[in-house]
């Protein structure tokens, strides 16, 4: 009879243990699987979030404001904004390139002044980037050039405004003075970012520079590029070169990596991801001994009768060892199973955060799609495979160094 | 001891108004100041150029009537974008017309405290004339043949310059240099004289130019080309009707 065969019949003996550990087994690769997809998910959607509202996969801003990303002065801005475009759009794997102006004002509402971000683009120049017409929620994205503003659906709320209300604001110009524009409510937007929906309305570009004194000038260009997120730090070396052979001075093309810290700030979620996973290793590990000792102990007198047949104490620790791989195996395809449909699932409908972090600005999406993948199987098995000979080790040596004269005397 | 006497006389004669100058107090300094500058009502026109940090500089042009600290009245005759733009001071409250969307927007509180078009010179510095006898206590620090120094400390510390250093020149009663600080005694803002000339009966500063202690490499000049005083103005000529009203002021 082979080892397998005697460790796969060993499991059967007691149903109720070996069942016990393989749902150790099972909730952690379930666990591990499920983790790994959230935390994947969730840096993932982040990421896509501050590239699309944000970053761009590459942006183009004066050197000055490398380090102030948000909101720039508006007298540091890009000039001959027109020509700085056809440069950029000129460059091979340039999809798509949009000047914006971010900008901070003071709305007045019912209640008194409501602090506010208008961001002033060209909607038509902001597919594959802001995609503006997938937020609307009532209404109409605003059209190129119109005196036209789309507002957040919170912010609509708290200034009391509705589709074909008049929009009157003032803001500090380039040069610090008072810029008034009154604007028609074309639509209002949901995106289920909490600070956009609260704070943030977006108006054409063309009026905003003459309300801001920003004629043929713009804050940042956003540009996508062929090849997407992992194409960017090579794109953003060409599209400086042609910057710089235009003559542009002073002006700088930065991947979304480098844009401020978001990057590096999103760096420790990656090394939870890997502490979670090695704390339900540790957990899983600990059962799993737990269990298999106690198989061990209470065969004390079999492992001894085996002994006495002439098994050597390899064979036994080999025998010992399948019986948990075993286990451990059909635990972790359980668990596999069990973890990779939750994540599948969750990655359609999302875990939706909006009601728990409603009061809080969050520059992201506040529902979460885990990312289910085959590496994230790869890894959920490798650790319940591992955690499985690991923890039927130190039993199996336990077992191993039992004298069979001693061991047939045992109760 | 006769021939004596009238040089003796003389001499007392020419130290007299020394005498009296040397016996001023700081308060007495700051009426003659207040005399000079302090505005009960005038009808002006001016210019301003303010330099950003980034180089560029812009320059406005502007009517203004003004009455006291009580009200006034002041509208852009340009650049071109600006022009028309009028700012309607009462009290503690100021109404800007913006005539190219024709909305009025009312500010007040802390942000009559922001500057003008980007300017040094805040809505309150720009639209307010008081006294600063009124407003402060003062404590002469250095005196010269042709200045004294004295060191204000209001006696409100919410105003917008709870302290101040100024320069006087003696001969004129003109603050040829004056230096603003917040609560904390942290300078902000510096006013320098550049030019003065005589009108009517005072001395009035037509060109001063102020740098902000904030930021660097910015600053703002302001000159006056001309003004009148003592304008007979009513009321009901600084209402938002007048605000709002199309054509001439």
């Amino acid at each position: 009879m082979s080892i397998a065969t005697l460790a796969f019949r060993n499991t059967k003996r007691h149903p109720g243990r070996s069942l016990l550990t393989m749902l150790a087994f099972t909730a952690a690769v379930a666990t591990a699987t499920f983790m790994d997809a959230y935390m994947t998910g969730a840096v993932d959607g982040f990421f896509q979030s501050y590239v699309r509202i944000e970053a761009g996969h590459v942006k183009t801003m004066p050197e000055l404001a490398a380090d102030r990303v948000r909101i720039l002065p508006l007298d540091d801005g890009l000039r001959n904004l027109d020509s700085l475009m056809t440069v950029i759009e000129s460059v091979d794997g340039v999809v798509q390139a949009s000047a914006r102006i971010r900008f901070g004002v003071l709305l007045d509402g019912p209640e008194g002044a409501v602090p506010a971000f208008g961001t002033a683009l060209t909607p038509s120049r902001e597919h594959g980037l802001m995609e503006l017409d997938e937020w609307v929620s009532e209404g109409f994205c605003p059209a190129d050039g119109a005196d036209e503003v789309m507002i957040g659906s919170a912010l609509a709320e708290k200034l009391g405004l509705t589709i074909g209300d008049e929009f009157f604001f003032v803001a500090s110009t380039s040069y610090g003075g008072l810029g008034p524009g009154v604007y028609t409510v074309s639509g209002i937007f949901h995106s289920g970012i909490t600070m956009l929906d609260r704070r943030t309305f977006y108006l054409p570009l063309v009026p905003a520079q003459y309300q801001l004194a920003m004629e043929d000038r713009a804050l940042e260009i956003a540009i996508m590029v062929e090849g997407g997120m992992d194409a960017s730090l090579m794109a953003a070396d060409e599209i400086q070169a042609a910057i710089d052979d235009a003559g542009f001075e002073d002006v700088i093309a930065v991947p979304w990596q480098k844009q401020g810290n978001v990057y590096e700030m999103m760096a420790p979620a990656q090394v939870f991801s890997v502490i979670l996973m090695g704390l339900l290793g540790i957990i899983a590990l600990t059962t799993v001994i737990n269990t298999v000792l106690m198989s061990v102990m209470a065969r004390t007198r079999e492992i001894g009768a085996l002994r006495a047949l002439g098994f050597d104490r390899s064979t036994v620790i080999r025998m010992i060892l399948t019986e948990s791989a075993i286990v451990g195996f059909v635990g972790t395809i359980l668990g596999l199973i069990i973890g990779m449909a939750v994540s599948i699932w969750l990655g359609h409908v999302g875990i939706d955060f909006s009601e728990i972090v409603k009061h809080i600005d969050l520059p992201m999406n506040t529902t979460f799609y885990p990312e289910a993948s085959l590496f994230t199987a790869i890894r959920a098995s490798l650790l319940g495979l591992t955690v499985a000979i690991l923890a039927a080790w130190y039993p199996a040596r336990v077992a191993a160094r039992l004298e069979p004269a001693k061991a047939l005397r045992s109760a | 001891m006769k021939s004596i006497t009238p040089i003796f006389a003389l001499t007392l004669l020419l130290m007299i108004p020394g005498l009296a100058s040397a016996q001023r107090t700081a308060m007495e300094w700051l009426d003659a100041v207040d005399r000079n500058q302090v505005m009960e009502s005038a009808r002006y026109t001016s210019e301003m150029t303010v330099h950003l940090p980034s180089g560029q500089e812009r320059s406005f042009k502007m009517k203004g009537h003004t009455v006291g600290d009580k009200y006034a009245l002041v509208e852009y005759t340009a650049p071109a974008r600006d022009a028309g733009t009028r700012y309607l001071r009462r009290d503690d409250q100021m109404w800007i017309y913006f005539p190219r969307v024709d909305r009025t927007m009312l500010i007040q509180g802390h942000m009559l405290r922001e500057g003008m078009q980007g300017s040094d010179m805040s809505y309150e510095d720009m639209t307010q004339s008081t006294a600063w006898a009124d407003q402060y206590t003062a404590e002469i620090t250095a005196e010269t043949d042709s200045t004294v120094d004295i060191r204000l400390a209001s006696k409100d510390m919410t105003v917008s310059y709870p302290f101040r250093e100024i320069s006087i020149d003696k001969t004129r009663g003109v603050a040829t240099r004056v230096l603003n600080f917040d609560a904390s005694q942290y300078p902000i803002k510096e006013i320098k004289v550049l030019e003065m000339r005589r009108i009517s009966d005072r001395w009035f500063p037509v060109s001063t130019e102020i740098r902000s202690h904030l930021t660097e490499d910015k600053w703002t000049r302001f000159n006056i080309i001309d003004i009148e005083f003592d304008v007979p103005y009513e009321e009901s000529d600084f209402t938002k009707a007048a605000l709002e009203k199309v054509g001439e002021f």
